[in-house]
């Protein structure tokens, strides 16, 4: 068949299309890509308003847009200060009854659209954050502010209804600075629907350039600002919510950042000449959360029984576990917290893997062996539980897996009851689960432990989802979150974190290794386990990839 | 033709109701919903959760929340997003054209590929060429997507740094680059999803047209053009493919929900921001008026997408127009 000139013209267009797409950019765009930070993130920022932000990748964005009053220092202090340094403020004042500070306003502070920025916008930022018609997921960081005053265009007072010693970190750290002269006017119950929200206006080292939902958000360097140009011209997010595209698109060199690897990517990376993986703090932990408040096995309140607790931990080897889990991804949890929290002694005593031990109690507690199924049985029930875990979590399916056999080896059955991510978190607010293998990302103030562990008054049991109570804990904690000498306070924190621990109150499973995978052509500085973008705009850039 | 149109439109408009009303009664059944649901918002007070609920209708019956859904649809206005306050049109409508763009390259890439293998391979059944590039593509057809699109990225993308990884543009390019960069720009990242559905989609229709072809090669009207002294190409080009194209838009029209709906898996190994992505997100967050929107905006197009099928089918075959 010989081809007619019809289709020799349609093999010429074909090839043009496919030439023209497979081509290179040209140098210009090569040049100015030159200076870009390409992240690879897992889902697109929710908001870019800071009260309304809620996802990791909101935070990053909000972050750079924002400034703050002061900067946190590596590593991350939270008592008094001395963690920080100077941001939006050059200078702050404490009363001499600390129950307030001035905040002093650098006079040079631009907003992206020229006007100054004045002691008024952090009056503002303050009032939005705990409006309740702004329903901020953020306004709990702000409990005990009384309010914020004016004291001239430039100072900014901030007034607290009793002193702590994270009262600094608390406005310091959490409130992000917003344009009064921009938001003012809009209605505070519908923020998102401004046009502040499509293109909003910060006075942070980098300014909004782009936002293409679900696909990218481009930020690009303020070279006027205060505080001096970052080093990166634009900062882009691009979304890739497949792990292995997402991981294929930083190892192709196409993105520069990819925040969190696990598994075959990782040892991808390791190989890999372009990019190199850089660990950094984990403030993650992951945990075998108990519901003292169900009938299990026919017992009301089993999980109540410290006994059967401890035992419970004893029956389990969790570095084996966890090895094989995570590989050397993964550490075995020492309690509610992690290595990088602030004054954790990681020597501390721990429940051991004893299972000849765990028999013995769990014999004495009347919960003995059958013969015939090698379960243990208390008046006519099995020792039997089931365990609750997100569907989409592979790590926690594998543990779940690790955990039923080891507990089988000791008498006890589990049931692992996966389920959709929703589901997971309605059944956890409702308490309708036996046990869920939980994880929790912890905040760099080591007192929001309370909110996870500390005894449940009332309807909102925040995130005690179990309702644990241990009144000598919450004694203790309370006595470390409210001293103000460093060594007393660091003495009642390790005392709440062992008496915790002794307690059982949850099997503490792992804590992840973050690994992140950097490009060889950037140099990334101030990894931080809170926020591993907080020194972004310092990172440093090369031209072309460092072998 | 008139009462046909007429019985297909009734068809049609039953089976949007039917799919819209399903589609928002499951999303409300299953537990949790966009307040309530997620690990965070423990960090919010009930009185909050509580408020933003009222403000969202939540706290109403279910049937008052379908009826206001109702009302509004009619009206063309689908509500807003419980999680970006964005009315679901701008979501949805922005998140369709993408799937659009995507499924339209695929689909004529597919025509394309699968009309003339499939042509080839019946009108030529000893030609060895055309039977290996056949079997290919059956092959391919078996693959899944999930695998054949990361084999691609692998060959193309990451292997041969020809092709990007994903996503529709590159966004330095996109603010940065002149028109004609930009359209280079998008069609480098709309090759490989779209080659990628093509291998498929153009697997079955080569199938089809293979075999319709073959059957059609002995007929009388094919017999007749010959000895009419028509070439080989005229008879396969002017007669046997008219005759055959009917089944492969029928078998078009089987594609139109992957088409309208988009691709889940492409979407997502792709980074691509299309209606399937964008309904799945929206189904993980209870956000019940994109859903929603969403349902409807597909089974509309769908439905009318079948009604044009149908009458192309008539209009190509003109045995169904004597009947």
């Amino acid at each position: 068949m010989r081809p007619s000139t019809y289709t020799r013209l349609s093999a010429a267009l074909v090839s043009c299309l496919t030439i023209a797409a497979c081509a290179r950019s040209d140098a210009g765009q090569e040049s100015a890509r030159a200076s870009v930070i390409t992240i690879s993130a897992a889902a697109d920022a929710d908001a870019l308003i800071p009260p309304l932000v809620s996802t990791t990748q909101g935070k990053q964005a909000v972050d750079m847009l924002f400034d703050f009053l002061a900067e946190a220092k590596t590593p991350i202090s939270t008592s008094g200060d001395g963690g920080f340094g100077p941001q939006l403020a050059t200078r702050w004042q404490w009363a001499a009854d600390s129950l307030s500070i001035a905040f002093s306003i650098d006079p040079r502070a631009r907003w992206h659209d020229g006007a100054p920025v004045r002691a008024s916008d952090v009056r503002f930022s303050f009032a939005l954050f705990t409006d309740p018609k702004v329903a901020s997921i953020h306004a709990g960081n702000f409990v005990g502010i009384d309010s914020v005053s004016v004291r001239d265009s430039l100072t900014a007072v901030v007034w607290w209804h009793a002193r702590s010693p994270e009262q600094f970190f608390q406005v310091a750290y959490n409130l992000a600075i917003m344009p009064e002269h921009l938001l003012g006017a809009v209605p505070r119950d519908s923020l998102l629907r401004s046009s502040f929200a499509d293109h909003p206006v910060g006075s942070g080292r980098y300014r909004f350039a782009q936002w293409q939902r679900q696909h990218n958000l481009v930020i690009e360097a303020d070279t006027a600002n205060y505080r001096g140009a970052p080093s990166a011209a634009r900062v882009v997010w691009i979304v890739a919510a497949d792990p292995t595209a997402a991981s294929l698109s930083v190892l192709a060199g196409q993105a520069d950042v990819l925040e969190f690897v696990r598994g075959d990517a990782f040892t991808q990376a390791r190989k890999s000449s372009r990019v190199r993986t850089v660990e950094y703090g984990s403030l993650d932990y992951g945990y075998m959360l108990f519901n003292y408040t169900r009938a299990v096995a026919g017992t009301p309140h089993l999980f109540a029984d410290h006994a059967l607790r401890v035992a419970l931990t004893r029956s389990i080897d969790r570095a084996s576990v966890i090895a094989n889990a995570l590989d050397s991804l993964g550490r075995v949890a020492l309690g509610p917290f992690t290595r990088a929290t602030d004054g954790v002694d990681s020597t501390m005593r721990e429940i051991a893997f004893d299972s000849a031990r765990a028999g013995q109690v769990l014999d004495s507690l009347g919960w003995l062996r059958d013969s015939k199924d090698g379960l243990r049985h208390r008046n006519g029930r099995v020792l039997r539980f089931s365990v609750m875990v997100p569907s989409v979590s592979a790590t926690r399916q594998r543990i779940a897996v690790l955990l039923q056999s080891q507990f089988k080896a000791a008498g006890i059955q589990i049931d692992i009851d996966a389920v959709e991510p929703h589901v997971y978190s309605a059944r956890l607010a409702k308490g309708d689960f036996d046990a869920a293998l939980n994880a929790w990302r912890t905040d760099p103030s080591p007192a929001t432990i309370r909110q996870v562990w500390a005894t449940v008054h009332g309807k909102d049991v925040q995130a005690n989802f179990g309702r644990y109570s241990n009144p000598g804990f919450d004694t203790v904690i309370d006595s470390a979150a409210s001293t103000f000498d460093p060594a007393r306070r660091r003495a009642y924190y390790a005392r709440a974190y062992q008496d915790i621990v002794d307690d059982a109150a949850a099997i503490w499973l792992y804590e992840p290794r973050n690994f992140a995978v950097v490009s060889n052509r950037v140099t990334p500085v101030g990894m931080r386990g809170d926020a591993w973008w907080a020194a972004l705009p310092d990172w440093r850039v090369t031209e072309a990839a460092q072998p | 033709m008139a009462s046909f149109l007429v019985r297909r439109l009734l068809h049609a408009i039953a089976v949007m109701a039917v799919a819209v009303t399903l589609g928002f009664a499951l999303v409300h059944l299953a537990p949790g919903d966009a307040m309530t649901g997620s690990v965070t918002q423990a960090d919010r007070s009930s009185e909050a959760r509580d408020r933003l609920r009222t403000r969202a209708g939540l706290d109403q019956p279910l049937t008052t929340q379908y009826a206001r859904f109702v009302r509004g649809a009619m009206r063309g206005d689908l509500g807003r997003s419980f999680v970006s306050d964005q009315p679901v049109v701008t979501i949805v409508g922005a998140a369709l054209r993408n799937s659009l763009v995507l499924s339209a390259a695929g689909l004529c890439a597919a025509i394309l590929l699968g009309l003339g293998v499939g042509s080839a391979q019946g009108w030529y059944p000893a030609n060895r060429v055309w039977r290996v590039l056949g079997r290919t593509l059956t092959a391919l057809y078996a693959v899944p997507e999930f695998v054949l699109a990361i084999g691609l990225i692998g060959l193309l993308a990451y292997g041969a740094g020809l092709l990007p990884v994903g996503g529709m543009s590159d966004p330095v390019t996109s603010l940065l680059g002149s028109t004609s960069e930009r359209f280079v720009d998008a069609a480098r990242h709309l090759l490989l999803p779209a080659l990628t559905l093509a291998l498929g989609w153009g697997a079955a229709v080569a199938r089809q047209q293979r075999a319709a072809i073959a059957a059609s090669a002995g007929d009388d009207f094919i017999r007749t053009a010959r000895a009419k002294g028509r070439s080989e190409r005229a008879a396969l080009v002017s007669h046997a493919l008219p005759a055959t194209i009917a089944p492969v838009i029928a078998i078009i029209g089987l594609m139109l929900p992957a088409m309208v709906g988009g691709s889940f898996i492409i979407e997502v190994v792709f980074a691509w921001p299309g209606l399937a992505v964008a309904v799945v997100h929206a189904v993980a967050q209870r956000d019940v008026p994109v859903v929603s929107g969403a349902i409807l905006v597909i089974a509309l197009l769908v439905a009318s997408s079948s009604l044009l099928i149908d009458v192309l089918i008539r209009a190509a075959d003109p045995r169904q127009r004597a009947a």
